[in-house]
């Protein structure tokens, strides 16, 4: 049985991955969206930099989501290359997933209440 | 049991294991001797990891030591109000030294020196995989850190604060060398931790005993692992903050001044992208240290070993989403800022999860409260305080209270002293009996102990009072009515007695501490892991199959069968240094890997790589280029050796197991090295060309600035194309010395390098032409700035790569190198198609992305 580290160890930490691309697509937005001030247009009523960012909330949801279901149903176990790695790979894929999803969720909560661009001097 | 039955059962394990006993005559010895370390003047070029985890480990706390006294010095000074001690310039290099030297010189170099020492013992390896790196690194760090310190004594020290914000340390508001010192010596000592990470990650993941799958690798590996990770990430971006500010120190390439299009926000981010993992890269290990120590001391595998895991990979990265969070109180949009309370919040989950799976496995066990029983459970209580703090400080409002106040002051010491210094404590009194023929004294010990608990809180407690009525931090004196003097005076009284404690702590060592020695007084703790079976200089006498988390509560007789010679590779079969290469997550013995030994040039290497940096900040340019030029020779000489080809056919390890002792390709630990140093040299430049972005969003319509032209598409084509076909040439090269194996060197091979050379060198001249053309100059703008430091960072890989060329060749000259024996080449070939891959990113952003706004 070969080892296939790279993909084993890029699939348990999937769950993270998927969080620090969200946190730089939000992060990275909101600043360009301040700076270059598209922050005011709008679709359907809503700030459209807002919406992004809540699509992109939803997308990485999503993604952690199936990363968790993959990792809990066995499929796992041909991702990580037999049984026996898959035994304590796939909880922790599961674990670092769900605990991602909460760390995705808190990040894209604030956008529903916080205006995008207020200044935080207040 | 009786005689026969322990007979019986030795019988039977014996048919089990790799080698029968007893061993021919004469093993043992050839062992030793080829271990041995050198003697008379040679004993500084040792590598042993033993030997140079030691002096490493003693150097960072040899600097521990001295910023203590810079601290007494301050507290001191503090004592009472209106004190005229010592004036503001003084306290402000006090402080700024201080700080430097606890994070820098103290905190991140003495947890990767203690990786250096109980990495291979943890894992039965003979030695790390590169010796002379680790080598290298300590001698680097140990003579680099020395000069940074003296500064302090001809007032040279820096004292811009610890973080060295700009405008303040720019050249206009810090002439002079004193900001200087920090830059280059910081930049310096970041590069050694980089060279140790490097060496840790390899090693962990490569040289394992057999068997030692990920899923029983001990969590110090693991937390190991995760630190070294995190500095491959985090310590570049710092390196080019240093790097951009003195460019603008020396050269006035304005990054950091707005009129000029720069922004002082730029270094904070820099900064600060490194300066929060930076916490957490000193806290994982000591974490590390706790997870060891705790299973030992309640006598019970640590409780939720794989929660552990998930908590040291979620920490490794949530705590990269914390930049920002420094820059609280700086104008960011508001709801940036809510992102990164968010990852404070998230952050703050692993820390509990292994806070908890601590109290479970005490709870399940039976605690014995000896001293590193006594020093854990102060880190939990302080720790746990200091989080608490934390999470007040991670709340927006409350932060614009305390900022710049004594309660964040409190607060990072609760955090960086609990959090590592009490482990480090736990550790020191813990592991020294791996490492000295008799153990410390456990009265003393809680003496120690005691002492620095006291007095540390007696210190810092009483801080977060001092902060919350106002006193701000950094002053160095105040008035008499404010009502601060009582709990002043409180905080210096602890801040002796901590010293008090630490010089306990030294009385005995001075008693104890019988290092080098090859005696031990065993397992004292009745520890489970690796690093407690009987070894010697080589480590272990024969390297054990391992199938459990705690092999040695677990395999009965593996000590007696591991000293016997049972195990694999009892000997030293080729004749020199080697250990065993495992693949990295099962832990299968792949080949064997041959080492080198004790040399000199690693030693000069590391003395005039310093005195080149030091040259470089006192501004004696020729000193410093002649320094340079040496420390390439001894690199290069000390390299030489280390790749020696197969000298062997196959070695019979044991249990027939044959194994190769040469191996090229994805599968040789040096190609390992090198992807590990690409990864560097690619968050280098993706910190740069964030750099680049961040400079555009300072001057949205002006990028480039008005009246500078971009080249014709026309030179960055043939740039691009003359990278492209330097690879090319590369990789052809490549091709055609595999297909002639062991045909000996090969005159065309030298040829093709020596094409790829100008090719190289062409697409960068070129490249650079073309903005020079325009006018384009960096002194004016940002915007040239960045642009002449993307290709002056080009320009580094262009000279490196033309020496490896060099070298390759002269290896092929020197007959060796060839289809087989080609680890030398297949590194340069990595570097090369990295050094393309930047080259043509590099060319893309800078010639199209203006194009594409514009
Ligand atoms: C040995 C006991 C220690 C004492 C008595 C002590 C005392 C102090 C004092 C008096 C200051 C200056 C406060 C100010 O004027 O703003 C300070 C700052 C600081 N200390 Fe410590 N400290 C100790 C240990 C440590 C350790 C172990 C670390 C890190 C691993 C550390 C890191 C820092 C940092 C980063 C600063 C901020 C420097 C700056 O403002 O730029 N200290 N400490």
């Amino acid at each position: 049985m070969r080892e296939r580290f790279v993909t084993q160890i890029l699939l348990m930490t999937a769950g993270l991955i998927i969080w620090a691309a969200h946190l730089g697509f939000v992060y990275g937005l909101n600043a360009l969206a301040c700076t270059f001030d598209f922050a005011r247009l709008e679709l359907f009523g809503m700030a459209l930099t807002t919406l992004t960012i809540g699509v992109a909330t939803l997308i990485a949801l999503g993604a952690e989501l199936l990363v968790l279901s993959f990792a809990v149903a066995g499929l796992g176990a041909m991702g990580f290359g037999g049984q026996e790695q898959y035994r304590f790979m796939g909880p922790i894929t599961a674990t670092l997933a769900g605990l991602s999803a909460v760390a995705v969720l808190w990040q894209g909560l604030p956008v529903l209440v916080v205006p995008v661009c207020a200044g935080a001097g207040g | 049991m009786t005689q026969t039955e322990s007979r019986t059962k030795g019988n039977r394990l014996e048919e089990h294991l790799p080698n029968s006993t007893p061993r021919p005559e004469g093993e043992l010895k050839e062992l030793e001797r080829v271990w041995r370390p050198p003697s008379g003047w040679n004993y500084i070029t040792v590598v042993n990891n033993t030997y140079i985890g030691v002096f490493y480990v003693g150097a960072a706390f040899l600097f521990f030591i001295l910023a203590g006294i810079l601290a007494l010095v301050m507290r001191t000074q503090l004592a009472v109000p209106e004190n005229d001690l010592i004036g503001q310039d003084l306290y402000n290099q006090l402080f700024t030294m201080h700080g430097t030297i606890m994070m820098f010189l103290f905190a991140v170099p003495a947890v990767e020196a203690m990786g250096v020492y109980l990495l291979p013992n943890m894992q039965a390896a003979r030695d790390l995989p590169f010796p002379r790196l680790s080598a290298y690194a300590f001698w680097a760090y140990f003579v680099g850190g020395l000069v940074f310190f003296s500064s302090i004594f001809f007032g040279l020290s820096p004292k811009g604060g610890w973080f060295m914000y700009p405008p303040l340390t720019s050249y206009e508001f810090s002439p002079g060398i004193n900001a200087d010192f920090w830059l280059l010596g910081i930049g310096f000592i970041e590069i050694s931790a980089i060279a140790g990470a490097i060496e840790i990650i390899v090693g962990v993941l490569r040289t394992r005993a057999p068997g030692q799958s990920l899923d029983k690798l001990p969590i110090y590996a693991w937390t190991m692992l995760i630190f070294a990770g995190m500095i491959v990430f985090a310590f570049p971006a710092v390196i080019l903050a240093t790097a951009l500010l003195e460019l603008e120190r020396a050269f006035h390439w304005p990054f950091f001044v707005a009129e000029k299009g720069g922004s002082p926000l730029l270094w904070q981010h820099l900064f600060w992208f490194f300066g929060h993992p930076e916490v957490y890269i000193i806290f994982l290990p000591a974490a590390g240290f706790v997870s060891m120590i705790i299973p030992t001391v309640a006598q019970t595998p640590l409780v939720a070993y794989r929660l552990v895991v998930v908590a040291l990979l979620a920490t490794g990265f949530f705590s990269f989403g914390l930049w920002v969070h420094h820059m609280f109180t700086t104008g960011l949009p508001q709801l940036s800022l809510s992102f990164f309370s968010a990852a404070s919040m998230a952050v703050s989950i692993p820390s509990g999860i292994q806070v908890f799976a601590w109290i479970a496995t005490l709870a399940a066990g039976r605690i014995q409260l000896n001293t590193p029983a006594l020093f854990v459970l102060g880190f939990m209580f302080t720790f746990v305080l200091g989080g608490l703090t934390g999470v007040m400080v991670a709340m927006v409002p409350f932060d614009w209270q305390v900022h710049d106040t004594y309660f964040v002051v409190a607060h990072f010491h609760y955090v960086l002293f609990g959090g590592m210094v009490f482990p480090l404590f736990a550790a020191f009194y813990y592991w020294i009996p791996t490492a000295s023929a008799r153990p410390l004294s456990e009265r003393l010990g809680r003496w120690v102990f005691g002492l620095i608990f006291i007095g540390f809180n007696t210190a810092f407690f009483p801080m977060h009072i001092t902060g919350l009525v106002g006193m701000p931090r950094r002053v160095y004196t105040y008035p008499a009515e404010l009502g601060w003097d009582t709990l002043n005076m409180i905080s210096t009284a602890g801040a002796f007695m901590i010293a008090s404690g630490v010089l306990l702590f030294v009385v005995d060592l001075i008693r104890n501490f019988r290092p080098f020695t090859n005696k031990s007084p065993g397992n004292v703790w009745n520890a489970g892991t690796l690093e407690w079976l009987p070894s010697g200089n080589y480590q272990t006498r024969s390297i054990p199959i391992v199938t459990s988390r705690e092999p040695l509560w677990d395999q009965p007789n593996l000590p007696e069968d591991v000293e016997a010679g049972r195990y694999f590779l009892p000997g030293a079969p080729t004749g020199g240094r080697e250990t065993i290469v495992t693949s990295p997550v099962d832990a299968r013995p792949q080949y064997v890997v041959q080492m080198p030994g004790p040399s000199w040039p690693t030693v000069l290497a590391a003395v005039f790589t310093a005195g080149c940096f030091l040259g470089l900040t006192v501004k004696l340019v020729v000193p410093a280029i002649i320094s340079g030029l040496i420390a390439i020779v001894m690199v290069i000489w000390w390299l030489w050796e280390t790749d020696p080809g197969p000298t062997a056919e196959e070695i019979d390890i044991g249990g027939g197991i044959r194994l190769p002792t040469y191996v090229t390709g994805p599968m040789s630990h040096s190609w390992w090295a090198m992807v590990v140093l690409i990864l560097v040299g690619g968050t280098l430049f993706t910190t740069l060309i964030f750099s680049y972005f961040f400079l555009w969003t300072v001057n949205p319509g002006a990028w480039p600035p008005d009246g500078v032209e971009l080249p014709s598409l026309g030179w960055s084509a043939l740039a691009a194309g003359l990278y492209a076909s330097s690879s090319g040439v590369i990789w052809l090269a490549s091709a055609l010395l595999k297909r002639r194996e062991r045909k000996g060197p090969w005159w065309g091979l030298r040829l093709l390098l020596m094409a790829a050379v100008p090719l190289m060198a062409g697409g960068l001249a070129v490249d650079f032409n073309g903005h020079w053309q325009t006018g384009l100059r960096p002194e004016e703008h940002s915007y040239g700035a960045v642009v002449y430091t993307v290709m002056s960072v080009q320009g580094v890989y262009v000279a490196t790569l033309t020496l490896m060329a060099f070298y390759t060749v002269a290896r092929s000259l020197a007959g060796m190198l060839d289809g087989v024996h080609r680890v030398t080449f297949d590194n340069t070939m990595l570097f090369w198609h990295y050094m393309t891959a930047q080259g043509l990113v590099g060319l893309a952003i800078i010639h199209f992305f203006p194009r594409l706004i514009g």
